[in-house]
């Protein structure tokens, strides 16, 4: 029983992400405004957009802009929609152009950027109404996961696409431990164990392109854009590829092994290097932590988010590797090693 | 610990954290297609667990006729 407590934990551990990711429900959050273009110096009502709001949501304060920014007047809230009337007046010094939309309900505000783009009036030549906006720091303690513009349900993806790289990352790791062990002790059992773990890792690669191109498709409206890190990926990809064709094709076993040790050893640093040195070292990614955007942990991650993302990272590696053990297993039966 | 009571811990956690989750009146779960997506994720996740739990203890078994065999070779 001990021996299969990992394998308990996997199971258990993705069950609760399984639940949590599934049944969590999202935070109060802007998806959409009306208009796109607003004239200053006149009343302009903006209907907003306001997913997941619940019984007991009450719209405090509307706002456009960002350090300086233009109250709403007027607020009327109907299920799912809030009406807030706005007469930004930008007057001499202020600066046409797009607005970020925030909006405080029950005591915690929400954003949704670059909403609508204010064009200067020709009467709007007087004094600008924008007021200094002070920042509060309103925590609320609510078990919802954040409510991200763009993303919006889809961000329970995360606890399936991400762990799912960490997985193939951590099991090309061990697998080059045991390329190393191999070409230390000679011995075909860490070739055998080497070997399953590369194929799990590519299975676990594979998945976590499946769940990165709907992700893609929902989010940047392309099942596959031209990204860095995602290039890099199918690059390596393929280099794991060529792994399984150079193996196929030599006969003797320790052959296979030493070759197969020398270009998993090869192979790896390169394929880390495509997918978390070369994104970062381009100009733009989409993905977060690479090129100009920001790490999600800095800026996606909350802590509801961190209590599924961990146990996930977790479980998926533990599955994999279980998955991988199996492999071992049944390899070392069809193949006795003397 | 006993097989049993590792069980009743699991589902005693499970049990205290998704309970009130599962009060929630979401609008992605007021939509009928959850319940959908919710079940086949629910079927392909026991179905993975099954097999490989299955497969666990099928290479379990062979390993142990394989061992027997050696060792009745070895007497021999």
């Amino acid at each position: 029983m001990a021996k299969h407590l990992w394998k308990i934990l996997a199971t258990f551990l993705l069950a609760y992400v399984l639940v949590g990711g599934l049944f969590v429900p999202l935070k109060t959050g802007v998806t959409g405004v009306d208009k796109i273009n607003i004239i200053s110096d006149t009343t302009t009502t903006l209907n907003i957009d306001i997913y997941n709001p619940g019984k007991a949501f009450k719209p405090e304060k509307a706002l456009l802009g960002d350090k300086f920014g233009f109250v709403a007047t007027r607020l009327d809230y109907n299920y799912g929609v809030l009406q807030a009337n706005f007469m930004p007046r930008l007057g001499k010094e202020g600066h046409e152009g797009m607005s970020n939309l925030y909006v405080l309900a029950n005591g915690r505000w929400m954003a949704f950027p670059s909403a609508v783009s204010i064009t200067r009036a020709t009467s709007d030549t007087g004094k600008s109404n924008a007021q200094l906006i002070a920042s509060e720091d309103l925590n609320d303690h609510v078990v919802a996961f954040p409510n991200r513009p763009i993303l919006n349900e889809s961000i329970r993806n995360l606890f399936y696409h991400v762990p799912m790289w960490f997985s193939m990352i951590f099991l090309l790791l061990v697998s080059a431990v045991y390329s190393v062990k191999y070409l230390v002790k000679s011995n075909l059992h860490f070739d055998l164990r080497s070997d399953a773990l590369i194929r799990i890792a590519i299975l676990a690669g594979f998945l976590g392109c499946a769940t990165g191109s709907v992700w893609a498709s929902v989010t940047w409206d392309s099942w596959w854009p031209n990204d860095p890190k995602l290039n890099g990926v199918a690059i390596g990809m393929l280099m794991y590829s060529a792994y399984l064709l150079l193996r196929s094709g030599i006969r003797d076993d320790y052959q296979k092994a030493r070759i197969s040790a020398v270009y998993n050893l090869f192979v790896f640093p390169i394929f880390i290097a495509l997918i978390v040195i070369m994104p970062k070292l381009s100009g733009d990614s989409l993905h977060p932590g690479a090129g100009g955007t920001v790490g999600f942990n800095q800026y996606d991650l909350d802590n509801t988010m961190r209590m599924f993302f961990y146990p996930a990272v977790i479980g998926w590696i533990l599955l994999f590797l279980w998955v991988a053990s199996l492999l071992y297993r049944i390899n070392k039966l069809k193949n006795p090693i003397s | 610990m006993k097989k049993e009571s590792i069980f009743q811990i699991i589902l005693l956690f499970l049990l205290s954290t998704t309970t009130p989750l599962l009060a929630d009146n979401s609008p992605m779960r007021g939509n009928a297609k959850f319940n959908v997506v919710a079940a086949v994720l629910v079927i392909i996740f026991a179905g993975v667990t099954g097999y490989l739990v299955y497969l666990d203890r099928k290479v379990s078994r062979m390993d142990r006729d394989k061992d027997k065999d050696k060792d009745k070779e070895n007497l021999s």
